[in-house]
Order: C-alpha cells, then sequence, then structure tokens
C-alpha cells in the first residue's frame, strides 16, 4: 500500500514539476498580445473597457504574460459593426469583442465569433455559470450554444415624473400605487389617463416622449402588446401584425391627442433628456435605467444642469411597461464575445472571465446603473449600497427578454421607417402594416406572416 | 526604347486607375451577384439582387426613384439658376464690388461640410431651440416641425445652394471672357440687360454652362451626404434619394450583395441622363 501511495505521490509530484516547467517556457516566449474591442454608446461605459484592462492585470499578477490592446468606442453601434467586419477581414481584428445581444446571431451564422460552450459549461466554471441570472445566458445563445459572457443588462423602463403627479393631487403613496405593478392600477389606459390630466392642466408640454432613430425602444412597446418576433419551431423572423396594428394604434393615439409630437423621432437627444429631466414630459418611454446616472453627469437640465441623486430621486421615478399580459420590462445583455480569428482562444477566455467576476461587474453596474447579470453581484456591499440599483432589481422581476434573430437590424429599421410614417401623418395604421409586410417579404428571408 | 518611354512615365497613374477604380468597379459588379453581408462573404445569387429590383418586391424603390427625379430636378435648377444670375450680376458690377459679393457668396463652398449640415439642421431644428422657431417665436408665431414638414424642399435647398459658388465661378470666368465690343454694340442698338443676358451672354458661354450642367447632375445623382446628416432621408423615405438608399442597404442594414446592385443601377441611370442631356444640351466642343 505505501508503495502505490508513494508512486502515486512521484507520479503525482512529477506531473506538477513537468507542467510547471512547460506553463513556465511558455511565458519565457514573450507576452502575447490580446487585443479588445468594446463600445459605449457614450462615456458611461467605459468601465467595459476598464475591467478587462484590470483583469489583464490581475492575470499577469498571476504569473501570465498578456499584452494588452484595449479600445473603448464612443461610435455608434452601425459604424463600430462596420468597422468590426472591416477589421475581421484584416489582420486587425480584436481578439474579444463587447457587444449587444441582437447582433450575436449575425455574427454567429458568420462564424465571426465563437461559441463558448466548452469555456463556461466546463467543470472548474460551473459555480460561475450558475451564478448568471436566469435569461442571462439565454440571450447570448444562439441555435443552442452560448457566444458571450453577459457583463450587464440594458433595462428598459419608464421614467414618469412625482413633481407633475404630485401638482395633479396624488399623494406619494397614490404616486406609488398607480406605478406598482401590483396594485391593479398600472395599466397602459391610466398612463394615458394621467399624461392627458397633466397636459390639460398646463404641467407638461407633452405626455409622453421617445427616443430618436432606430433603436429598441421601438420593440419595448410591440413587446408591451404581447408581440413576437422570432417562430420558436422554424426559428424564422414573425411579423405579428396583431401586436404591430395595437403598436401602431397606439402611437398614432398619443399624436392624435396630442400627448406626443409628432416630430419627436428627430428630436435632438439633447432636448428630448432636457424635457424628461427638467419635467416638461410626463413619461420618458424611451430609455433605460442607465440614463439616472447620465443625468447626474451631464448637464442636459435647462435649470440645474447636471442634477443631483436627491433631485432625481424625489422627482422622478422608473417602472416596467404595462403590458397587455402583465408588467414588461426589455431586458438587453451586453456581453463580452471571443472572435473567432483568434490566435489565444484560452487567454482571451481566461481575460473575459476574470473581468466578469462578481466585483468588476459590480463596479460596472453601480456605474452605470445598468441590470446585473450575476446573483453574487447583489450580496456585494457596494451593490446593496446603491439605493436606486434596487429599484432596477425591483422592475428586473419582469423581465422579458430582448429579440434575437440575424435579421433583427432590418426589421427594427422597417419598423423605425413605419413608426415614423404613423407619427408623421403619413401613413394610416393599415398603410404603415401594409408597408411592414411587404418590406420584411422583401428584405427578411423565410419571414412569416402572422 | 523611346517607345517604352512614355509608358513608363504613365504606369504610375495607370496602377493608380487599376486599383482605385478597376477593381473597385469590377468588385461591385461581382458583389452585386451576391448575398454578400457583414462577414464580407457571400454566395453566388445570379441576377436575384436585380429582379428584387425591377419587379419592385422592395415596396419603396418606386419611392425612391421618384425621390431621385424630384431631388436632382430641384438642386440642379437652384445650382445652376442661381449660379447664372449672380454671375450675371456681379459681372455687371465694378470689379471691386463683383469680387467682393463673389467672395460672399463662395462662403458656403468654404464651410466644412458637417458645419454646412448643422447650420441646416439648427435653422430648421423643430425645438424652440431652431433658427426659424426662435424667430417665429419672436413674432409671435407657432414654431413648425419643419424636417417634418418640407424635408424633401430642405435638402434641396441645402445641396442647391452650395452648388451655387462653384456655378457662380465658373460662369463669371466665362462671361467675362466675352468680348467688350459684342456688349456695347448690343447697348448701342438699344438692347436691355435681360435680352442682353438671354440672347447673347448665355449662348456665348454655353459650353461651360452645359458642362455645369452634366456635372451637377453627376453629382446630385451621387452624393448624399447632406441629406444623410439634416433628415436621414426621413420621414418614411421623403427625402431619401437613390444614392442614399443604396448607402443604407450596403452599409446600415449590411446587405452588400443587394447595395451593389443598387449602386449598378445608380450608375446606369446616371449614365441615360447624362447623355439624354449631352443630346438635349447639344454639347460639342466648337473647335
Amino acid at each position: 500500500m505505501r508503495k502505490i501511495v508513494a508512486v502515486f505521490l512521484i507520479f503525482f509530484l512529477a506531473s506538477f514539476v513537468l507542467s510547471s516547467t512547460g506553463q513556465k517556457e511558455e511565458l519565457k516566449k514573450g507576452p502575447v498580445s490580446i487585443k479588445a474591442w468594446t463600445i459605449g454608446p457614450g462615456p458611461v461605459p467605459v468601465l467595459r473597457a476598464k475591467n478587462l484592462k484590470t483583469a489583464g492585470e490581475e492575470l499577469n499578477a498571476d504569473g501570465l504574460n498578456l499584452k494588452l490592446d484595449v479600445t473603448f468606442s464612443t461610435q455608434k453601434f452601425g459604424p463600430y459593426r462596420t468597422s468590426f467586419s472591416l477589421a475581421y477581414n484584416s489582420n486587425s481584428f480584436p481578439d474579444i469583442l463587447g457587444e449587444d445581444q441582437d447582433i450575436i446571431p449575425e455574427y454567429a451564422e458568420e462564424g465571426m465569433i465563437l461559441p463558448l460552450d466548452k469555456y463556461v459549461k466546463a467543470g472548474t466554471w460551473k459555480s460561475n455559470f450558475k451564478d448568471f441570472l436566469p435569461g442571462m445566458w439565454n440571450a447570448v445563445a444562439w441555435k443552442g450554444k452560448i457566444y458571450g459572457i453577459p457583463i450587464e443588462a440594458v433595462v428598459n423602463c419608464i421614467y414618469y415624473r412625482k413633481d407633475v403627479l404630485r401638482k395633479l393631487g396624488m399623494s406619494d403613496s397614490d404616486i406609488a400605487k398607480a406605478f406598482s405593478p401590483d396594485s391593479g392600477q398600472f395599466t397602459l389606459a391610466n398612463l394615458v389617463k394621467l399624461a392627458k390630466k397633466a397636459k390639460d392642466a398646463g404641467l407638461v408640454e407633452w405626455g409622453f416622449t421617445h427616443r430618436k432613430g432606430a433603436g429598441d425602444y421601438w420593440f419595448n412597446t410591440v413587446m408591451m402588446f404581447g408581440g413576437k418576433f422570432v417562430d420558436s419551431v422554424t426559428g424564422n423572423m414573425i411579423i405579428d401584425t396583431k401586436a404591430l396594428k395595437k403598436d401602431f394604434a397606439f402611437h398614432k393615439m398619443l399624436v392624435d391627442e396630442g400627448l406626443l409630437p409628432k416630430d419627436m423621432a428627430s428630436w435632438d437627444w439633447k432636448v428630448i433628456h432636457e424635457y424628461s429631466v427638467d419635467g416638461k414630459t410626463l413619461f420618458w418611454i424611451g430609455g433605460h435605467t442607465g440614463q439616472w446616472k447620465e443625468y447626474q453627469q451631464k448637464a442636459y437640465s435647462i435649470k440645474y444642469g447636471k442634477v443631483t441623486e436627491a433631485y432625481l430621486e424625489k422627482n422622478m421615478g422608473i417602472a416596467p411597461f404595462p403590458g397587455i399580459d402583465g408588467p414588461v420590462t426589455p431586458v438587453k445583455v451586453h456581453a463580452y464575445t471571443l472572435v473567432s480569428k483568434t490566435k489565444n482562444p484560452d487567454l482571451a477566455f481566461k481575460l473575459i472571465s476574470k473581468a466578469s467576476s462578481p466585483e468588476l461587474l459590480a463596479r460596472l453596474s453601480i456605474t452605470t446603473f445598468r441590470g446585473p447579470t450575476r446573483k453574487s453581484i447583489m450580496k456585494l456591499k457596494d451593490f446593496k449600497d446603491q439605493k436606486y440599483l434596487t429599484k432596477v432589481m425591483q422592475i428586473m422581476k419582469y423581465a422579458k427578454a430582448f429579440p434575437k434573430h440575424p435579421s433583427l437590424g432590418k426589421y427594427k429599421n422597417m419598423l423605425f421607417e413605419a413608426m415614423v410614417g404613423i407619427e408623421t401623418g403619413k401613413l394610416t395604421v393599415e398603410q404603415a402594416l401594409k408597408f411592414m409586410i411587404a418590406k420584411a417579404k422583401s428584405d427578411i428571408p423565410g419571414v412569416i406572416i402572422r | 526604347m523611346k517607345r517604352i518611354i512614355p509608358y513608363f512615365f504613365i504606369l504610375p497613374l495607370l496602377l493608380l486607375i487599376f486599383l482605385f477604380y478597376i477593381i473597385p468597379a469590377v468588385s461591385t459588379v461581382y458583389i452585386s451577384a451576391t448575398d454578400m453581408g457583414r462577414s464580407l462573404k457571400g454566395n453566388f445569387v445570379g441576377i436575384k439582387n436585380f429582379t428584387r429590383i425591377f419587379s419592385v418586391e422592395d415596396p419603396v424603390i418606386g419611392r425612391v426613384l421618384l425621390n431621385t427625379l424630384v431631388y436632382l430636378s430641384g438642386a440642379l435648377i437652384i445650382t445652376i439658376i442661381g449660379g447664372l444670375l449672380l454671375a450675371i450680376a456681379t459681372t455687371t458690377l465694378t470689379n471691386r464690388w463683383g469680387s467682393f459679393f463673389r467672395i460672399i457668396w463662395f462662403l458656403p463652398r468654404a464651410t466644412p461640410p458637417v458645419v454646412w449640415a448643422f447650420l441646416w439642421i439648427w435653422a430648421f431644428d423643430p425645438s424652440r431651440y431652431g433658427l426659424l422657431n426662435m424667430i417665429f417665436n419672436q413674432i409671435g408665431l407657432q414654431g413648425r416641425s419643419w424636417l417634418t414638414l418640407y424635408p424633401m424642399a430642405i435638402v434641396i435647398l441645402a445641396n442647391g445652394i452650395l452648388g451655387i459658388p462653384y456655378t457662380m465661378t465658373i460662369l463669371s470666368a466665362a462671361l467675362s471672357n466675352i468680348p467688350l465690343e459684342i456688349l456695347e454694340a448690343a447697348k448701342i442698338d438699344g438692347a436691355s440687360g435681360w435680352r442682353t443676358a438671354v440672347t447673347i451672354k448665355i449662348p456665348l458661354i454655353w459650353w461651360p454652362l452645359s458642362f455645369l450642367i452634366i456635372w451637377y447632375t453627376l453629382s446630385f445623382l451621387t452624393s448624399f451626404q447632406y441629406i444623410l446628416m439634416i433628415t436621414g432621408g426621413g420621414p418614411f423615405y421623403a427625402s431619401t434619394p437613390l444614392a442614399l438608399y443604396t448607402y443604407n442597404k450596403a452599409f446600415q442594414n449590411m446587405e452588400l450583395g443587394y447595395g451593389s446592385a443598387l449602386a449598378l443601377v445608380l450608375i446606369a441611370l446616371s449614365v441615360v441622363i447624362i447623355l439624354a442631356f449631352r443630346k438635349l444640351l447639344g454639347v460639342k466642343r466648337e473647335t
């Protein structure tokens, strides 16, 4: 028995020494270059890049020899993606790419990013894998394979003005009840009623404002009306005529009632946020929870410039969308992905794995006020100290996954054009629907009209 | 050896033409027959992209083609008529005043494109910060959503006005070359300023005028940067000409195959319009 134990120990020791020597040999070769691209938009999420740098420093301190080149882009997603396409076909491609979940299917279909299943489902990563919130892995998966590590959740929401509602005679408890998804009062019809009241009383210029240009907002309201985007059986995109018709009619009604400006889609961003932060609109429905931070960092307010957290706390609140089948909080995941041409996938994964630690992701959430992706983040003191993030977590209870499909970008553009047509009075609801169907048939292969 | 030397001198230029004209042109033709997407790899699809255009399967193609003609006509009229009138007016003045007004009118051309676009965006901004709306508010009128109400008129004006300085400069030079004795003879015969302009000046500058018409036709057909910046082509394709639609399809939707097919249609359309203009204007340089 002693002999067996001795042989085992010698074998174990020898393999340990050999493997250490091997690692040292690898390190002697010099630093391994890892290039990463991350994107804002805007300066707030710069930590998406800084976290990678921190992770790299930690790995180097652990004995690795990485030479990191991290680029943070403040471009819009369109030019960022075009740059990536060009870089992918040249020798300047990054090893790591920070991206939103909606593009993952397109990149996956084109073979531009790597499936990460062998890493994230490995035994050593099991506890990490389980630590992610429900739905997070599904958000970055395509055709059963996982293509990214979710680092933050863009939580789309409605901002409402408490100060305006108080002027309408509502007490703080009335307001809380009106926006509590469990109260039974939180309905779209009630929001419209409140907007009309506030507008008629001259308390706001507009009842509702939304974002400009093609973006997430246009999906949010389709989701609010129970719309579906992708057929679960065939994987093809769906034109959900029932939901789209309701969505178009809703926006047309808002414009006709004078609650939404007909030229909303062409407003300047600065003016859009000024109206929200200065209370010139009752409901800002085109944003996400991160704007709570943005309003404290950028001087959007005419009256106050940058506003304080106390001001926001006193005058504004966040809520999910009052969907027809219950509250809806559309959540879009941002992830680190690995580019398929990388020569160092193992090291690149080590880096994104380290950069996705609960501590670093908590730092990201606290800075950007976007939602967390891991359960353990919520247990960290720094995270728990943020009162606002607790509210974000409350509306994340109603999280509904953002759609994903390789043709989603085309769908988004045509939906935006149709909605602008409706709001500017250039299209009726029927014409907009007809346009969506015809354009989808032309642009999206295999689209299902339902 | 003597025969080879000239070719040696033009070789660099030939190489540049090959690299930056022949290769992209051939590539565009090739890509138009594929379904190339974001990865820049494509499968051969034959003439599918063209049938998609000509069968009007794409519901906005008709609208886009009509926009192209409206935009081209409007911008061309402003550029040519505006430039011609200014050239005639400034050459009628004394040299000092003529030069002064020409410099003033040249400023739009000297303005960087982004600044020019932002000036127009600012002027027609729908909020109360827009220049026109500020003026309207000052005189007690309600502001308007200019970019939503008149998108095509605005992009025609922005592009048309930008063409005026160049047209004015070329035509001023041409007008200055008209022999003075011809103009004096007309004056002695009692010809009015208008008649002199129509029957003497314009016929004598017909060649540069025709050149400018053809030059700007090509320019307006293919350029879209100001439209992209000012209206983005909207609302609902109201100010989207074919060049912008091609760009959006190729680089916004990353449908590079379909975008290339649209680009070839744009080139074909340009050739047809240019040939029609050549015939119509009788462009033949007198020797």
